[in-house]
């Protein structure tokens, strides 16, 4: 698993690089709403939110090749269906961290295109 | 070609549409399963319909029972995109009638190949061929009302011609026309795509006899004055 799957990444955009870099801008904008959403359902204790919105972002991150953040989303969408909270908590600061640094990772990538 | 496209994540449904966009399809984004409801009970058409499963509110599969249970919209073929693990979904999806499944994330090759593969699924136009025009909106009305796709020809001439340009599932002619009779057109038919379907109609029940017109290659055989109904059912076995 990779922070960034850029190879994955292309297959899902057929090569289309610059597509790419448009895909990862709009999810810059989308994502801090997202994790706020996953933030707050954890603290007030909503299960059905919390599945929800890790779906979400998890359709994302796995059309991103973010495999790693893709695949702690999905943990997070399991506790949400099963309603268990155990562990979610530092899940998301796992999430949050690796969400930073795949932005990172796709700055360079960005940047080429500005 | 006209595809609704509905995913709640903005990723995703900037994915399919770029990668639609760019291969000439034409596609409406819609956020959510209302959102492409409320659109589709406007009276606005579309050839196909690519939906994500799992959104607040109305998910794929309500939009999906929505679909099947209008008679207009029933046949418009629904590809759904699901993950890989969601076994559940495609037995779901498969009883409620979906026409394909993609599993997310969807990549460009796999999307273009689906969607190309669950258009040609759709069933063609019934061409409706009558010099009298009262005739032909009033089948036009009964068949659309169906879900059908119509097309209209005054003439036999015209009939043969729409048929070079378009997707023709069936055919359902009058015998009695000025110039080339339904007859004519039938055999003519017949010779060129012997694997569409002709029924004929007439109102001359006593000169164009039901055994003589089957005799002649017809797929069936319709009198005039029809009822709605009779229509519907005669049209029904061909058009797939």
């Amino acid at each position: 698993m990779k922070t960034f799957d850029y190879e994955k990444a292309l297959t899902v955009v057929d090569g289309d690089v610059d597509l790419l870099k448009e895909l990862i801008v709009l999810f810059k904008e989308q994502s801090p709403q997202l994790l706020a959403e996953i933030r707050q359902a954890i603290e007030t204790g909503r299960h059905e939110e919390l599945a929800r919105a890790a779906h979400t972002l998890k359709g994302s991150l796995a059309s991103l090749g973010a495999t790693v953040a893709c695949e702690i989303a999905q943990t997070l969408e399991t506790r949400g269906t099963n309603k268990n909270s155990a562990g979610t908590e530092e899940a998301f600061l796992k999430l949050s961290a690796e969400i930073k640094k795949f932005e990172h990772k796709t700055a360079n990538l960005e940047r080429a295109s500005a | 070609m006209r595809i609704l496209v509905v995913d709640d994540d903005a990723v995703s449904l900037k994915l399919a549409v770029s990668i639609l966009d760019k291969n000439k399809f034409e596609t409406i984004p819609k956020t959510s399963g209302k959102e492409a409801i409320n659109f589709l009970e406007k009276g606005s058409q579309v050839d196909l319909i690519v939906s994500d499963v799992m959104m607040p509110g109305v998910d794929g599969f309500q939009l999906l029972r929505f679909l099947k249970a209008d008679r207009r919209l029933k046949r418009i073929p629904v590809i759904l995109c699901t993950t890989l693990n969601d076994k559940k979904s495609v037995v779901q999806g498969r009883e409620l009638g979906v026409t394909d499944y993609i599993v997310k994330p969807v990549n460009a090759k796999v999307l273009l190949s689906k969607v190309k593969k669950a258009l040609t699924a759709v069933p063609g136009a019934v061409l409706v061929v009558d010099d009298e025009e009262l005739i032909c909106t009033l089948l036009s009305k009964i068949i659309r009302r169906e879900g059908y796709e119509v097309l209209i020809a005054r003439s036999a001439k015209e009939a043969l011609q729409l048929m070079e340009n378009n997707k023709v599932a069936m055919v359902l002619s009058d015998i009695k026309m000025p110039d080339i009779s339904g007859l004519e057109l039938l055999a003519t038919i017949k010779k060129k795509y012997p694997s569409i379907s002709v029924l004929l109609m007439t109102g001359y029940v006593g000169k164009y006899r039901k055994e003589d017109v089957l005799a002649a290659g017809a797929d069936g055989y319709l009198t005039k004055p029809f009822r709605n109904t009779q229509i519907v059912a005669s049209i029904e076995p061909f058009v797939k």
